[in-house]
């Protein structure tokens, strides 16, 4: 008898792995072999990782039937077939990959699983990495992604994993034998053979490099002449067209201004000031929400989302629940305080939201949001532009302070306003968690009230557990700023 | 129903030397005709769902065969059912997952099983164990050792499988007891084939019926005074029978190998692992000649003593291979050994000890340590080779990202599922009250427990969330939570819950989710799906006397809140049901997605839409994905040159459920939501509108 081929399958519930199985079963078993294949859907057919596990080998007499594994066992696998790349780390982090005898063909696209969906900040693993260990076990790994065949075929990614097998020429088997599968089973045939030729050819074009798979690298960088550092020099130009679009061309001048102090500190303290100076600016109001929302490209963007030519007609809604504060933040002083005032005291006046659904496609709709984008010529009126106005001065203060004697601290600083994203709730939070860190902290740090060794890790960690720090995970809610304790 | 099973009906039909050609579940419902069952009934659960589900799409074939199927209301009614065997000469076979279905169906089994059978009757019950299972690790022998029911563990390849089928219901009748079939998950789902028979028609049936009732016969009722007879029955009559029949027909195999000093006793569903492990270190050919002996147990209860005895008579030592926890084979063969003085040396659990599924893994490391302690010298160096292989792959696996695994990828709800959202109210309202005891319940809500929602302080069975809050209430200050799915509300929870709560003038919430399936076995009917209206879960709470009940559309995030909020902080004691209405998501897709597709194609003007979110309007808080977890919603490379953590993103593969727009507006959450409607085949007006607005709006875009 041949030598028996194992194959197992990672992929993920409802992505058809057992349609893909039953391909490879027909293909191998009308080429004359004997095959067996089994698999864990059970629960895992929502969205869960799930395996398929095949055996095939040619019998010396017909109808003469090996006994066949229904489970796959470390070191002794030579397909690892993926749909998606951690899915093939899974194989390789259970031992199935050996650079002895495995063939690894994965996906190299990402279905983000929920705890790097979920991170407040970047919780995405580095797909390179991942990639590079992959290939580093391995005994042959291709590498592609198959996710842009199949999508483009509109068919589940089993037709595009079958055809990388095919092209890895790994079975005894030909080519025609899976499209001859992939036409028996009838379903869907035209679409499936297309995704399975893209990604035959995919194959044949050679693998991904993992290199090619980091993160994404930075945006070219416009030329700025100032006398600002070099690596602040690009974050320094998207600030200036940011604020410009935000609220004119006066704001960005004092943009620069309130940078040129830092021109001639430490460049990555510059780049740091830079960019998160040009975020708080451009602070996000009703007025910044509607802007965003009437800008003309927008448009063309849906469009290419949908799918759809510059003729083809279609709606979008969009949906506003804005508070007693964000509404506050259009009005000036004078009203905003009161009714801000108010709103502290009454709990059904905080909880009040006015929901709003408009159609900005319509003429009506749009013009709605074009009047709010208007709103930012009385910006600089409103209470919330000179109560920002006032943090970022204060912010600044204490960066430029600590400069002079602990630069790691004065990046630190600079780094607590990421703390203050988001809208609503998320927003106040963070907003929350920001000022306290300051009045506690750092404060009393630049007052030399506490001992400075390690002041710039200490508002490290405190910034990194406020910055984790959720709505409420596993039904605890966490509605108090950080403690600080710890830092006492 | 998930799926089609015109493909399976086919395979039922097959005619005598035609080949079976599918999953061993399939070709066990195929087995079952062939085997001239009368009657088919079972509940649906994983990995066996699949035969009851042909059965019920093949119902006019069975009729015309007479063979009666019948979808229980839970395992206990399926055990029930059986009873027809006590009577009458009629087969019939019933199916779950066990062991929570054998739980379920404990009371009946017993009742069943100390009365005897005269008509075959067996139990298909789907061992949900080791990798894939979802629910807790039990064996089913414990049932079957306790209740005198034979214990069927075939090996895994098609005609052994459907070889013992018939056995089965032979030796059921042979020694008048009822007998498990049982199929690991693998075994289950195993795609292969085998050589079909005929159907038969069975002689009583539906189509051939009895004019008369059978007559009183006290000996047939499991009721004092015959069960204690009933309990001698079964030790001096039946189980000596069910030897006799699995001696005769050599249900277990005496494999010889060429060792004769070391031997090896399986149960017959682990033989291809072992198989395999003795083949990689060149202890057994790929056809499975091996060259220690083997006793494979085809049935694992009863034990056959002298088949026991004349295997270990000659040996110095044999290896028990049984998974699961207690060995209660190891332990009977060391009783049988006792008993006839035999002093071979019998080893198993002591040489797995912290193993739970027998994977190839295991193996190799068992039979290393086995034979490096009684076999040959030359077999155990090559046996342990193989099993020091296999764990340097392992540890090499386990080092190649540094210690920091894959993260996991438990199931989830599916895109757009309407019980998502009750989760999501769930956690908004728990900001508000505080956080609540949550009594979770088996069922796709069950996936609530993985994140995001983290939500659940135990599980009890199904259908017995509320059951299970009735000493929790009392000790706390706020009110429980119990989420029931509308399958876990007929099958139990109907009367252990509702009715034990209002008996008993409890207080706590009750959250159904009426979704109209049993949705996380393949969407089984369930009495509320419709075919019989009178069944509404609403009237029938009513009927029952809940005054505090409220039926609420799941994807009306804000209604949902306010209404949860109320059962829990309301002055009102007593129950509080809320009924969360949606319909099951990939059921509805599934209908809807052809209707559209034909209408698209027929030139109708069709609207389909999805959600989106701007890129530059998020600021990457991820808020809305702990709200949700979603797997159409998810993270993308920010294009702000001045950020970098990654913004939301929702993909393609968004079905428009609306609940990101609600829960925007419910969590107030971030206006970077958008709804975009696609109309497919426009007409003129839509056109026109279009470009008209179009060229307004970018007139005005062009002056902000």
């Amino acid at each position: 008898m041949s030598k028996t081929i194992s194959i197992l399958i990672n992929a993920m519930g409802g992505e058809g792995g057992g349609v893909l199985t039953g391909w490879i079963v027909a293909a191998a078993r009308d080429a004359g072999l004997a095959v067996q294949a089994t698999s864990v859907p059970g629960v895992a057919q929502r969205t869960g990782a799930t395996t398929y596990y095949i055996e095939m080998a040619r019998p010396d007499r017909p109808r003469r039937a090996p006994v066949f594994a229904l489970l796959p066992v470390a070191g002794q696998v030579d397909i690892v077939l993926a749909s998606e790349l951690v899915e093939a780390g899974r194989a390789v982090a259970g031992g199935y990959v050996t650079p002895e005898r495995t063939t690894i063909i994965a996906s190299t696209h990402r279905v983000y699983s929920m705890p790097e969906k979920t991170a407040t900040e970047d919780g995405r693993l580095d797909s390179g990495a991942l990639a590079m260990a992959l290939a580093a076990r391995a005994q042959r790994a291709l590498l592609v992604d198959l996710d842009i065949a199949s999508r483009r075929a509109g068919v589940p990614i089993g037709a595009a994993m079958l055809g990388a097998l095919a092209a890895a020429e790994v079975l005894p088997l030909v080519r025609a034998a899976f499209e001859d599968a992939i036409r028996a089973d009838g379903r869907a045939v035209e679409r499936n053979l297309a995704a399975f030729a893209a990604a035959c050819d995919a194959i044949l074009a050679g693998s991904d490099d993992p290199d090619d798979l980091a993160r994404d690298t930075d945006p070219a960088v416009p030329e700025i002449t100032t006398a600002f550092p070099a690596p602040a020099r690009a974050a320094i130009a998207a600030g200036l067209e940011r604020l410009s679009e935000y609220q004119g061309a006066a704001y960005s001048r004092l943009y620069l201004d309130r940078l040129e102090p830092f021109a001639v500190r430490d460049p990555a303290l510059c780049t740091d000031v830079a960019r998160e100076l040009a975020l708080r600016m451009s602070y996000e109001d009703v007025i910044r929400v509607a802007q965003l929302k009437a800008r003309p490209d927008r448009r063309a963007r849906i469009r290419s989302e949908l799918g759809l030519n510059v003729d083809a007609p279609f709606h979008v809604a969009e949906y506003f629940a804005p508070g007693i504060e964000e509404i506050c933040d259009l009005l000036p002083a004078l009203v905003a305080r009161p009714l801000l005032w108010l709103a502290r005291h009454s709990r059904r006046l905080r909880r009040w939201r006015l929901n709003t659904r408009l159609r900005s496609t319509t003429v009506w709709g749009f013009a709605r949001l074009w009047l709010l984008a208007r709103l930012r010529h009385l910006r600089r009126l409103t209470w919330r532009y000179a109560a920002e106005q006032r943090a970022i001065e204060r912010w600044l203060g204490l960066i430029d302070q600590a400069a002079h004697a602990d630069l790691s601290l004065a990046r630190e600083i600079t780094l607590l306003s990421q703390l203050i994203k988001g809208y609503s709730d998320t927003a106040r939070r963070g907003r929350a968690d920001y000022e306290q860190i300051l009045d506690e902290l750092v404060v009393p740090l630049l007052d030399g009230a506490h001992a400075a060794d390690d002041a710039a890790a200490t508002v490290a960690a405190a910034r990194r557990r406020a910055a984790a720090a959720t709505e409420g995970a596993g039904g605890e809610v966490i509605a108090a700023p950080v403690s600080l304790a710890s830092e006492r | 129903m998930e799926r089609s099973f015109a493909s399976e009906i086919d395979k039922l039909k097959l005619g005598a030397g035609e080949t079976f050609r599918g999953e061993a579940i399939v070709a066990v419902t195929k087995a079952l005709l062939q085997s001239g069952v009368a009657y088919v009934g079972g509940y649906q659960g994983a990995p066996v769902s699949h035969l009851l589900d042909v059965m019920v799409s093949a119902r006019d074939y069975l009729g015309e065969l007479g063979v009666h199927v019948e979808a229980c209301a839970n395992e206990a009614a399926a055990a029930a059912m059986l009873a027809a065997s006590i009577n009458y000469p009629v087969r019939g076979a019933v199916t779950w997952k066990s062991i929570v279905g054998s739980n379920v169906a404990s009371d009946a089994l017993s009742n069943l099983a100390s009365a005897g059978v005269q008509g075959g009757a067996l139990i298909v019950v789907g061992e949900d164990y080791g990798d894939g299972a979802s629910v807790i690790q039990e064996r089913t022998y414990a049932v079957a050792l306790k209740s005198t029911i034979w214990l069927i563990d075939p090996k895994p390849d098609l005609p052994t499988i459907v070889d013992m089928v018939e056995h089965g219901f032979a030796l059921s009748e042979a020694s008048h007891a009822p007998a498990f079939l049982q199929l690991r998950i693998r075994t289950c789902h195993l795609q292969g084939e085998y050589i079909a028979k005929d159907n038969v028609a069975p002689p009583v049936s539906a189509r051939h019926r009895l004019a008369e009732p059978a007559g009183f016969l006290y000996d047939r009722l499991s009721h004092p005074p015959v069960t204690f007879g009933q309990e001698q029955d079964k030790r001096a009559m039946r189980i000596p029978a069910a030897r006799d029949y699995i001696r005769r027909h050599r249900l277990n195999e005496h494999v010889k190998g060429t060792f004769g000093a070391v031997g090896l006793i399986l149960q017959g569903g682990l033989y291809n692992t072992l198989i395999r492990q003795l083949a990689m270190a060149g202890l057994a050919d790929a056809y499975g000649k091996p060259a220690l002996d083997l006793l494979v147990l085809n049935v694992t209860y009863p034990l056959v003593p002298d088949e026991i005895e004349s295997f270990c008579r000659d040996k110095d030592a044999v290896l028990v291979l049984e998974e699961g926890y207690p060995e209660f084979i190891e332990q009977q063969i060391l009783h049988i050994l006792v008993r006839a003085g035999i002093a071979t040396d019998v080893r198993g659990k002591d040489l797995f000890e912290g193993a739970g599924e027998y994977t190839g893994e295991w193996v190799a490391r068992g039979l290393a340590g086995f034979l490096e302690a009684h076999g040959p010298a030359a077999a155990a160096k090559d046996m342990r080779a193989l099993a020091d292989g296999i764990e340097t792959s392992q540890e090499a696996g386990r080092a190649a990202f540094d210690g920091a695994a894959p993260p996991p990828r438990e199931p989830t709800f599916c895109t757009g599922c309407p019980e998502r959202p009750v989760f999501g109210a769930l956690k908004l309202v728990e900001r508000e009250v505080g956080p609540v005891h949550v009594a979770a319940d088996i069922g796709c809500h069950a996936f609530a427990t993985f994140a995001p929602f983290s939500m659940g302080n135990s599980i009890l069975g199904y259908g017995m969330s509320l059951a299970s809050t009735a000493a929790v209430g009392p000790i706390q200050q706020r009110r429980t939570l119990a989420v029931m799915g509308d399958g876990g509300f007929w099958h139990n929870g109907l009367q252990s819950g509702v009715a034990g709560t209002l008996f008993n003038r409890g207080d706590g919430v009750l959250v159904i989710m009426q979704n109209g399936y049993a949705s996380a076995t393949g969407q089984q009917a369930i009495p509320s799906s419709g075919e019989v209206p009178a069944m509404a879960i609403e009237p029938t709470l009513r009927a029952l006397g809940v005054t505090w009940l409220r039926t609420v559309r799941t994807y009306a995030v804000e209604t949902m809140v306010r209404t949860l909020r109320e059962a829990f902080t309301t002055a009102q004691e007593g129950l509080k049901v809320i009924i969360a209405d949606g319909e099951c998501m990939l059921a509805r897709r599934r209908r809807e997605k052809v209707d559209e597709a034909k209408n698209i194609a027929a030139g109708a003007r069709v609207e389909t839409a999805r959600f989106g979110i701007d890129p530059d309007l998020c600021t990457g808080d991820h808020a809305c994905i702990r709200l949700s977890g979603c797997p159409s919603l998810t993270v993308a490379a920010n294009p702000d040159p001045l950020r970098d953590r990654p913004v939301s993103h929702v993909t393609q593969d968004c079905v428009a459920c609306g609940l990101c727009g609600e829960m925007a507006h419910a969590a107030a959450l971030c206006p970077s939501f958008y709804r975009a409607t696609r109309i497919h085949n426009p007409g003129l007006i839509d056109r026109l509108m279009h470009r008209l607005r179009g060229a307004v709006i970018g007139w005005l875009a062009r002056r902000v």
